[in-house]
């Protein structure tokens, strides 16, 4: 019996090394691979090690503007979103009323829908409205999907968190306002670490949504997917996307790290 | 509230105020931000796609015309057809490769499934676009496994359905969409208590056993959220198809982003747009009275 059960184990484990190894990880890392690559096409045989790709990356000034528009599209969206997250989060899970479920439904439906559909509502509505797609519009449609994220992450802290605390808090005759920043804020900090992250990972990489609303700006996803279009532009696409990914990896790690509770130690350290 | 019959005091009562104040502080600006930024474009993809339709614009005259042309074209009605295919497809394949790593995760591992986990998390948060292009290098023409099995000698002339195909969507929707299938059924997995399966073990249930009546029972709840997780956007997908799909791959939304952006057609898009949404509202509103799912939120 035990030995059948360490084989399944062992079978089960290499299917999943085979998967995650294959299915998930090959493409990214001949991504990587081949960004050294001093060849023109990106496939075998190899032709030796090369940084031109980087070098010339670097010297594309549509690519360095692209990326300077994600950065700061993404740096305002997340801290609109953060904002409206933390509200909708509160709502979601700190007060008990009637039409509670129905609120959490409200926010969280956007999650689930299709950025398609998202994307062509939205130049639908720029439309009607007469508001003339640009990055301004890329902005507000950014907050629509990533206030949702920013309020399930949070929500999900809140809701472990015990009530009971804020309610000592008032009673020793601390105002909301102090409540909130002595003793909410910082158990829920991680969270809304995490959250930020993510809202801004999400922000930066968001294509489809921004492809239908933003007009004839450009941001990195926009600039990558025009790209795409002519070969000579592949190797380029390569180096600059190992270094976002390395980047990204990071900042992920950061994210998880934090949403799991394990960073209270690193925002302890810092005041 | 006043457990010993006293009335209840001043700072008690101001409090109670101070709270309902404070919810319709935090509520009432994310509903009022959706409700501009969501829901009303989302009902006005509804009332447009029964306008009448110019060239990037829309004239406010009721006409079923939008629905008559899609629903007449022989080739919108199989693009339609194709992608509830390959989509319903992908969805059982993901099942299927993805169940016995969420059961390997949740109840082989020991010490560190948490860091697997997040080896899982990773890629989905590397940009989408990168991701997909990258499938080029594996299964394109002179790509890695093309050059591996003629190296091989398996084959003599490079495997061209690999690339530019449905089969190369396929693929990609798996890469893209596992980690939501395997996440769901791993959390509902971890949570089934250690002890059922004890006594289940105890009173003479074989392994298989308690995989059927244990295990696989308590799991539904994480597969019909990857359900709704997965099936759902990727009914709407077009960037995978874009990039790797070639004519074979051409998916719905592909369509829907040509009529916006290429052809201008917006009535029509409008008209696809929306049946697509109706379609996902209907599939979720059966998974959640099914499941009963609200419950478990």
């Amino acid at each position: 019996m035990w030995q059948r059960l360490r084989r399944a184990s062992f079978w089960l484990g290499m299917y999943t090394a085979m998967v995650m190894a294959f299915i998930i990880y090959l493409p990214i890392l001949l991504l990587i691979v081949f960004s050294f690559n001093d060849s023109k096409i990106m496939s075998l045989p190899w032709n030796g090690f090369t940084l031109r790709w980087y070098r010339i990356a670097f010297s594309r000034e549509d690519l360095l503007h692209a990326l300077f528009n994600s950065l700061w599209v993404a740096a305002v969206v997340t801290a609109v979103s953060l904002v409206l997250g933390i509200m909708a989060a509160n709502g979601m899970a700190k007060y008990r009323y009637r039409g509670r479920s129905l609120f959490t439904g409200y926010i969280a439906i956007p999650v689930v829908m299709p950025w398609l559909l998202l994307g062509i509502s939205l130049l639908l509505f720029f439309n009607v409205i007469k508001v003339p797609l640009s990055l301004f519009t890329v902005i507000l449609s950014h907050i629509s999907f990533d206030v949702p994220l920013v309020a399930v992450i949070v929500a999900a802290r809140l809701h472990q968190f015990d009530p009971t605390l804020e309610e000592a808090a008032r009673d020793l005759g601390a105002g909301p306002i102090e409540t909130f920043r002595l003793v909410t804020l910082p158990i829920i900090a991680p969270a809304i670490v995490a959250a930020g992250i993510f809202a801004f990972s999400w922000s930066f990489d968001a294509f489809v949504v921004t492809h239908f609303v933003i007009g004839s700006q450009v941001t990195f996803p926009i600039w990558v997917w025009s790209a795409l279009r002519y070969p000579k532009n592949l190797p380029v696409i390569n180096a600059v996307s190992s270094i976002i990914v390395v980047v990204e990896i990071l900042i992920v790690y950061l994210g998880e790290r934090l949403r799991r509770g394990e960073g209270g130690g690193v925002l302890r350290s810092n005041d | 509230m006043s457990t010993l019959g006293l009335p209840i005091p001043y700072s008690r009562w101001r409090r109670t105020v101070q709270q309902y104040a404070g919810l319709v502080l935090n509520v009432f600006p994310p509903f009022i931000y959706l409700l501009l930024f969501f829901y009303a474009p989302m009902a006005l993809l509804f009332v447009m796609s029964f306008w009448k339709s110019g060239y990037m614009e829309l004239e406010p005259a009721f006409t079923l015309e939008n629905y008559r042309a899609f629903l007449s074209n022989p080739t919108y009605r199989r693009i339609m057809w194709n992608t509830f295919v390959t989509v319903t497809g992908v969805m059982a394949l993901l099942v299927v490769v993805g169940y016995p790593i969420a059961y390997f995760l949740a109840r082989m591992v020991r010490r560190y499934d948490a860091l697997l986990i997040y080896l899982l998390i990773i890629p989905v948060e590397i940009n989408y676009l990168i991701r997909i292009y990258a499938w080029k290098i594996v299964l394109g023409r002179s790509g890695i496994i093309n050059a591996a099995l003629m190296y091989l000698g398996l084959i003599d002339e490079p495997l061209r359905f690999l690339l530019y195909s449905r089969t190369a969507v396929m693929i990609v929707l798996i890469h893209e969409w596992l980690p939501y299938v395997v996440i769901p059924v791993y959390v509902a997995l971890k949570g089934v208590p250690q002890e059922i399966v004890e006594a289940a073990r105890d009173l003479g249930a074989g392994r298989w056993d308690v995989f059927r009546y244990i295990y696989l029972p308590l799991s539904l709840p994480g597969l019909f959220a990857s359900f709704i997780l997965v099936y759902i956007p990727m009914l709407g997908e077009f960037a995978i198809p874009s990039i790797v799909g070639g004519p074979s791959g051409y998916m719905l939304g592909n369509v829907i982003e040509s009529q916006f952006l290429a052809a201008g057609n917006w009535g029509l898009g409008s008209a696809i747009g929306f049946l697509l949404l109706f379609i996902t509202l209907v599939l979720v509103a059966i998974v959640i009275k099914v499941t009963g799912l609200e419950e478990l939120m």
